[in-house]
């Protein structure tokens, strides 16, 4: 019994109000089957949403007094997905959805390109961040949000080779402020597999190595210096209170001691730069500033985002085409003693080969949920499940920078439980797996008390193709399926 | 290290390997990446009771040889095998050293993506001598796996604008010019640090005949080139003598050339006419280059001149090209040219008419069946052992990997096959691939031709 | 016993058996006749005889067997290759040489059955001395395939005084390329295999009309029917005076090709090519008997529904009953010379090499109509062989001599001119 849509779609046809702020009344959703992610179903549950986050999760539990109640009737919450890296909506090099059809492609999606998008040709530049293309006003990113259930996105910047900062939105607001959840969430590099190419790669990471290590030998003589000045200046002190001793007891006793110079102010020094990050490396770490201002070298921003990374304070995204790929780039790790550096493997059509290498070198996937052949054969082909198996951590993708593609999503998410990937891990990879990517899995990508209301409702199971999206909240506020606009009370 | 020096240190080495019985020290690669340190390697092999053709040693029936650490440890005639190797039984078989294609085309690969790789586009690739072929390869490339399949374990592969075959009428491109580096590489599957065995290997010339301006250029940069590695040897020498000069600028292409001209590696070029093929040589001899002519269609007339001037040649003996009737001397192929070649004492190779693998299905005229162009050498007179050195060591010495592979011998790489007959036979199958004393191949495991019996 | 001895014992024991199977002959001018002595002679049709005698006179083989049982004439040439197997010249039905490479579409119309090959032809083109250098004796020489119908190939031997010494039949058989290649062209009705179909179905229709009203007027039975050069060579169809060659592949085109000619038409059909896929339709082909596939020039399958083998063509068609199984080259695709190694190649893929070797004779001389002639070695057919030093599908033995009809058209050693006639020292 599919539960009606009327009370959601009350005032669908109103005037589209962008922007909407967070609703005043909070939400209950009850009667819900509701997929944690990370803690398991609860069944016949409440979820409450108030000031935009997710207040409480609870079996049986009554709505709070003024709530709005919404009767899910047996229907699924679970988070809403989390599309990791795309450049959809972005204006360079990117396909725009032109129809909004109904229809959904299966398999094959992109091409045996992989989990990525194609940023044009053209070297890019670091310093520049996805947000910046974000144009203000893209009906494509309410679509995402209403007919795919897309509640976070990752945006891929402009370029090749050391490309530029991948940023997370999420998809509602008329100013780029306020639809960025992360200004610089990642570092999106892409591998060529040409000399030149190659080469200026290992040339960046080298000057960034560079770098790190004179800021650090810079530190170690500014500290070095302030011991020394410190000891002299005790040493000094010292010596005056001995020198005013003798005065003392060879003159006028009756002047008062001169007081110990205070010792200089012990300057917070700069974050300690970590080595190889965790799977969560924190996103966009700012730098606290030395309490003593003292004259420092200019930063040049084109070089800073790859010191960040080395340092393991911003997440590395490697844009692989084949495994070929991402075996020259570890080559040139190797090449300049960066062998620990971890990072976030993006697409491959043939990952599966390299799975036990990515296994043991701690790397993680973000690729496309599809089923392919292995080439000149039949065979199917499940790279995400190999990896799996393998015990590689994966995220879902869309693979395309399409709408089209991401409404797919959920329906090739079920074609891979279909073909032998656990449900669990599907639903893992479509929230909570990419939100650890990118760094904003403290906001997002769970049922969670605490997260941002970020939701998708269904009337049936989210990964049977007839089921269908009855509603999409995005900070606690409900947006229709079909134009994603918000639904107001 | 002159020319004549390297030789002769090189052939006492080979001399000091073929006495050794255990592995020596095995000799660093030429590429400018650091060798990698102490990589795994395969445990031990011994291959027993086949018929063991050595190449530079005999056949030795029923014999053994025995892999470690990723090179032939020994061969021979009853020898013992130690108890931690695993035995391969290669009785009634046939074990001799990995084929080593002297020119070959589209394999190992990168395919879409970015730029590189072969076989596509421009010549050179975008930094012209400075691009490595290895930044483009895929160790998962199906041309990898259907290369082990065919028994090759070496091959050289250089950069060619598309339909480039090793014909000269099919040289595409701008008539002249230094257009890149080639490089000899191994089809090791799934191991890309392994995949080079040397870069670079050759400097690809294109000096054809029908464009005097390409000629005078290429002339032109080796001029340069040898006035570079003059300066720089000039200045080494001073500062060896404690002199103070100043380091001359070092230029990439530059030392690249300079090995060129120091005849450290040679020249690939391609030249099918006897002026063309004479062109090349006096150009070897202008610049004391040494020289691999590819095509070489008409080398069995200037058999003596080539042997002369020790330049080597890429041949494919069944090749047709008629006479121009309207020369009054010989002119075409001819169907003996490899005899000739070996009579005269030039060191040669062949490939196939299609020097690379291709599944479209025309058998018989690729590198999927690469030893049968060595047949065809046969057919023209070329004896067996000839024939077998042509796809081995022949072309390992065009390639300046001789030191390394391309004969059973201690101290070399552990690139072996074992096949079901003799290499020349038409109905012959590789039925196990070695490389660096892994397997890499096994015909019965793989799905490509395990279900082909040999009969007869 | 040095050679020298051997050779001269042999002589004596070659002319007694002569002088004793010589009977009273009447003796005209009689042309030269050469005796072939040979370690093994793959007669293809009746087995292999070892330490054999073929004796050629004239145009026409006289006499096979083994030495001392096969009458040799006192006047032959004795020409010793005991070091040699002697086997038929080789025959290939899908050849685009001998007319120095050019004329071979008129890709206008997208049927063509006025068209011929035969006066394209140059009896000196390079290629055609290459070929037979390489064992091939007999070639189809057919148009290509840029139109539908592109016209009727010549079958000539490749080897002769002149071009009307070399012909066999200037209507050797139609070229139809069904599918494939006629679908590069564009704009009029046959761009689409619906089309194609349709176009030849009404031109058979046209020609089997045509056939039968002139049938009838030859029996006295009709009016005159007016003559229609585009129809008067699709006569002889279908008299079955010379068969369609269909250049076809794909499992499904095989298919199509083998119901609309054979079955529909009941025409005699040569299906050439039959690669890629075509292998799994082979089934369906072998229930049509007399149907005559001729495989070349891809001979093995290597494609996603393979499960990443390599498909041996040949030894699928054998084993699903096919019986008629002939090789070509499509030459210039694969040079003609190497018609011998694809059946090295068939044979390296399992095929049986007696049948392979069948596939390159007897086969494509039955399938073209010419197997009282040529195609084996037997008294009376036509002496076209091949002397060679050892397996005929070995790349590394040299092929000594070609004949054709008879004559050395390929020589390198002198060895049908420097051998002494019969009865002196060697």
């Amino acid at each position: 019994m599919k539960p009606s849509l009327a009370p959601l779609l009350a005032l669908a046809a109103a005037a589209p109000l962008v922007g909407a702020g967070p609703a005043p009344r909070p939400v209950a959703l009850v009667h819900a089957r509701v997929e944690t992610i990370s803690d398991g179903v609860v069944e016949d549950a409440t979820v409450v949403l108030r000031d935009g986050k997710i207040a409480e999760i609870g079996k049986g539990l009554a709505a709070p007094a003024g709530a709005r109640v919404v009767d899910v009737k047996g229907g699924t919450v679970m988070p809403g997905i989390v599309s990791p890296v795309s450049r959809l909506g972005l204006l360079s090099g990117a396909p725009r959805e032109e129809v909004p059809g109904d229809f959904r492609q299966r398999g094959g999606r992109g091409g045996r390109g992989g989990g990525g998008p194609r940023p044009g040709g053209g070297a890019g530049d670091p310093s520049l961040r996805a947000i910046d293309e974000v144009p203000a006003l893209e009906d494509v990113y309410a679509l995402a949000l209403g007919r795919a259930g897309v509640t976070s996105l990752g945006l891929a910047p402009f370029g090749n080779g050391v490309a530029g900062q991948g940023s997370v939105i999420r998809p509602s607001g008329s100013k780029r402020a306020d639809m960025s959840i992360a200004d610089s969430a990642f570092l999106w590099v892409s591998v060529e597999t040409e000399t030149q190419a190659l080469g200026e790669l290992k040339r960046s990471f080298e000057d960034a190595k560079k770098e790190i290590d004179a800021r650090k030998k810079a530190e170690e003589e500014r500290k070095k210096k302030e011991e020394e000045e410190k000891k002299k200046k005790e040493a000094e002190a010292k010596a005056a209170a001995e020198a005013a001793e003798k005065a003392k007891e060879g003159e006028h006793k009756d002047e008062p001691p001169k007081p110990a110079p205070n010792p200089p102010p012990a300057p917070t020094p700069n974050p300690a730069p970590a080595p190889g990050p965790g799977p969560n490396p924190p996103a966009a770490a700012a730098e606290a500033k030395p309490a003593a201002p003292r004259p420092e070298p200019p930063k040049d921003p084109k070089k800073e985002p790859l010191i960040a990374v080395i340092e393991g304070r911003l997440p590395l995204f490697l844009k692989c085409d084949r495994s070929a790929d991402l075996l020259h780039f570890l080559e040139v790790l190797k090449e300049i003693g960066l062998e620990s550096l971890t990072f976030t493997v993006v697409g491959g059509s043939d990952l599966d080969r390299a799975a036990d290498l990515i296994k043991a070198r701690g790397l993680s996937v973000i690729l496309t949920p599809d089923v392919t052949n292995e080439p000149n054969t039949r065979n199917r082909l499940f790279v995400a499940r190999v990896l799996h198996e393998a015990g590689v951590p994966i995220a879902f993708s869309a693979g395309a920078d399409t709408l089209e593609a991401h409404r797919s999503l959920l329906a090739r998410a079920g074609d891979a439980v279909r073909f032998g990937l656990p449900r669990d891990v599907a639903l893992r990879a479509l929230t909570l797996a990419p939100a650890e990517r990118l760094g904003v899995a403290a906001r997002v990508g769970s049922v969670a008390k605490g997260k941002d209301a970020n939701l998708i409702v269904t009337d049936g199971d989210p990964l049977d193709a007839r089921s269908r999206v009855l509603a999409v909240y995005l900070d606690g506020v409900a947006h229709d399926p079909d134009f994603g606009l918000p639904v107001l009370d | 290290m002159t020319s004549i020096m390297k030789s002769a240190a090189t052939a006492l080495a080979a001399a000091a390997l073929s006495f050794a019985a255990l592995a020596q020290e095995p000799a660093k690669p030429a590429a400018p990446v650091p060798a990698p340190a102490a990589p795994k390697h395969a445990p031990p092999v011994a291959i027993v009771g086949g018929d063991v053709q050595t190449v530079t040693q005999g056949l030795i029936r029923k014999g053994t040889v025995l892999l470690r650490d990723g090179k032939i440890e020994k061969v021979g005639l009853g020898i013992e095998v130690p108890k931690d190797y695993s035995v391969i039984d290669a009785t009634g078989k046939y074990v001799m050293p990995g084929f080593v294609v002297a020119s070959a085309r589209g394999i190992g690969a990168v395919t879409g993506g970015g730029g590189g790789g072969f076989g596509g586009g421009g010549g050179g690739g975008r930094g012209g001598l400075r691009s490595n072929l290895s930044d483009g390869f895929d160790p998962y490339a199906f041309s990898v796996s259907l290369a082990l399949a065919s028994g090759i374990t070496s091959a050289f592969v250089a950069p060619g604008a598309a339909g480039s075959g090793i014909f000269e009428d099919q040289v595409g491109g701008s008539g002249g010019g230094i257009t890149g580096v080639a490089t000899v590489m191994k089809p090791t599957e799934g191991d890309l640090g392994s995949m080079t065995l040397k870069e670079p290997a050759a400097v690809v010339i294109d000096y054809s005949g029908s464009f005097p301006n390409g000629k005078y250029e290429v002339r032109d940069r080796l001029k340069r080139a040898k006035e570079y590695a003059e300066k720089r040897e000039a200045w080494e020498k001073d500062k060896l003598a404690g002199k103070d000069v100043k380091e001359p600028a070092k230029d990439e292409e530059q030392e690249i050339l300079a090995k060129l001209v120091r005849g450290e590696i040679p020249a690939r070029i391609t030249a099918a006419t006897v002026d063309n093929i004479l062109g090349v040589v006096e150009l070897a001899r202008e610049f004391s280059m040494k020289v691999v002519i590819e095509a070489a269609t008409e080398a069995w007339i200037v058999a003596d001149e080539l042997s002369k001037a020790g330049v080597g040649c890429v041949i494919t003996p069944r090749r047709k090209s008629s006479r121009d009737k309207t020369k009054s001397g010989p002119s075409g192929s001819n169907e003996e040219m490899a005899a000739i070649l070996r009579k005269a004492g030039v060191t040669f190779a062949v490939v196939p008419p299609t020097n690379s693998v291709a599944t479209g299905g025309i058998a018989g005229r690729d590198l999927v069946t690469f030893p049968i162009e060595a047949a065809f050498a046969m057919r023209g007179g070329l004896d067996e052992q000839a024939a077998i050195e042509a796809i081995t060591i022949g072309a390992a010495r065009l390639l300046g990997v001789d030191d390394r592979v391309g004969s059973l011998e201690a101290g070399k790489d552990a690139d072996v096959l074992v096949l079901d007959g003799n290499p020349l036979d038409y109905k012959t199958f590789v039925e196990k691939t070695y490389i660096d004393g892994k397997l890499y191949y096994d015909k019965d495991k793989s799905t490509l031709f395990s279900h082909l019996k040999r009969q007869g | 016993m040095t050679a020298g001895i051997r050779r001269s014992l042999s002589a004596a024991v070659l002319a007694l058996a002569a002088g004793g199977a010589l009977a009273a002959e009447p003796a005209p001018a009689k042309e030269p006749a050469l005796a072939i002595r040979a370690a093994k002679i793959l007669t293809v049709t009746r087995g292999v005889i070892d330490d054999g005698v073929v004796v050629v006179r004239g145009r026409k083989i006289e006499a096979v067997g083994p030495v001392g049982t096969t009458p040799v004439p006192r006047d032959a040439r004795l020409v010793d290759c005991r070091d040699s197997w002697v086997f038929p010249g080789l025959i290939d039905l899908h050849a685009h040489i001998a007319g120095n490479g050019n004329d071979i579409n008129d890709m206008v119309h997208p049927t063509n059955p006025e068209l011929r090959t035969f006066e394209t032809i140059d009896p000196d083109d390079e290629d055609l001395k290459i070929a037979v250098a390489g064992g091939v004796t007999t070639i189809l020489y057919i148009p290509g395939s840029g139109t539908n119908l592109s016209g009727f190939g010549c079958l000539l031997k490749t080897a002769g005084d002149s071009l009307d010494d070399m012909v066999i039949r200037r209507y050797g058989a139609m070229k139809v390329a069904q599918a494939f290649n006629p679908e590069r062209r564009a704009g009029d009705l046959g761009l689409s295999r619906m089309g194609m179909s349709w176009g030849l179905k009404q031109l058979l229709d046209r020609a089997r009309d045509y056939t039968k009203a002139w049938d009838a007027f030859d029996a006295g039975k009709g009016e005159k029917p007016a003559l229609d050069r585009t129809l008067e060579p699709m006569k002889g169809l279908f008299r079955r005076e010379y068969p369609v060659i269909v250049h076809t592949a794909g499992a499904r085109d095989v298919v199509a090709t083998a119901r609309m000619f054979f079955d529909e038409y009941g025409l005699w059909t040569i299906v050439t090519h039959g690669c890629f896929d075509a292998h799994k339709s082979s089934p369906d082909l072998a229930k049509r008997k007399g149907l005559f596939v001729n495989l070349g020039p891809r001979l093995f399958d290597y494609n996603p529904t393979a499960e990443g083998r390599f498909v041996a063509v040949p030894s699928v068609y054998a084993a699903a009953g096919v019986e008629r199984i002939s090789f070509c080259t499509d030459s210039p695709v694969v040079p003609e010379e190497e018609l011998f190694l694809q059946a090295a190649m068939a044979v390296r893929f399992g095929f049986p090499p007696d049948r392979a070797l069948a596939a390159v004779t007897i086969e494509p001389a039955t399938a073209i109509g010419i197997a009282d002639r040529t195609g084996s070695l037997e008294a009376g057919k036509d002496a076209d062989l091949i002397v060679k030093d050892g397996d005929p599908f070995d790349p590394a033995t040299p092929i000594g001599l070609v004949l054709v009809n008879g004559k050395p058209a390929y020589d390198p050693k002198k060895l049908a001119t420097t051998n002494s006639p019969q009865g002196s020292t060697p």
